[in-house]
């Protein structure tokens, strides 16, 4: 079991010495640091009894949260659905393909989307940082 | 018929079936076991499919074409199946820069 602790007092002398052991299990003895107020020593807890009822109390009353809580949240993320479509798929792909107007339509529009993106500027007004009594 | 007739479109150079998630159930011709192309006009139609096209939440496209000089693809969707066909483009002046 690993545990983590920093406490002012432990800085002792040998930190930088790359051989120091983390814990000491001789020196480091719990009557001499205060390791016991920092640790959780799981071991030892008391194991609190839930008897049959309580748990299943407790079951419901936590699926009941649950469900109660993700109804009133936005439904959950997931990727897009489809749309619904069209009933016979090979009609629309075998169908004429899009007439050469609005290819050049679309394309000169996302030339023109392009050209004002690069236009885009950004105009300098104030200053962002302000110094405060820097001497 | 599983793949509803997608193979037998005319001038297709290749076909891919798709389910909701993007995986191939289908495929053929030119894009058989295409999956690279599939995850890639997958991302492209779940970015589509978020566009609004008129103010009806409900409605949606019909149709993307994907087009190149020499072939499009044409993709559609049925029965919470994607259906992609590659097709050749058979005007002989596609896009006039």
């Amino acid at each position: 079991m690993g545990c983590c602790f920093s406490n002012d007092e432990d800085k002792d002398d040998d930190l930088n010495d790359p051989s120091r052991p983390l814990i000491n299990p001789i020196s480091d003895g719990p009557s001499s640091r205060p390791i016991g107020s920092n640790v959780v020593d799981v071991a030892a807890l008391e194991t609190q009894g839930v008897d049959q009822t309580e748990y299943t109390d407790r079951a419901t009353q936590y699926s009941h949260n649950l469900s109660s809580w993700c109804a009133s949240t936005q439904k959950v993320r997931g990727p897009p659905r489809l749309p619904i479509g069209v009933a016979t798929p090979h009609v629309v792909l075998s169908g004429q393909p899009i007439s050469l107007s609005d290819i050049q339509l679309i394309t000169s529009a996302a030339q023109q989307a392009a050209r004002s993106l690069q236009e885009i500027k950004v105009r300098h007004k104030e200053d962002l940082v302000v110094p405060f009594g820097v001497p | 018929m599983m793949t509803q007739g997608i193979e037998q479109i005319p001038d297709s150079l290749g076909y891919l079936m798709l389910n909701e998630d993007g995986a191939v159930i289908a495929s053929g011709g030119q894009l058989e076991n295409g999956e690279k192309i599939a995850n890639k006009l997958m991302h492209l139609i779940r970015i589509a499919i978020k566009m609004p096209t008129s103010d009806e939440r409900a409605s949606s496209f019909k149709k993307i074409t994907v087009m190149w000089k020499t072939f499009m693809y044409v993709i559609t969707f049925s029965n919470h199946r994607v259906f992609i066909c590659k097709r050749q483009t058979n005007s002989p002046e596609p896009i006039a820069v």
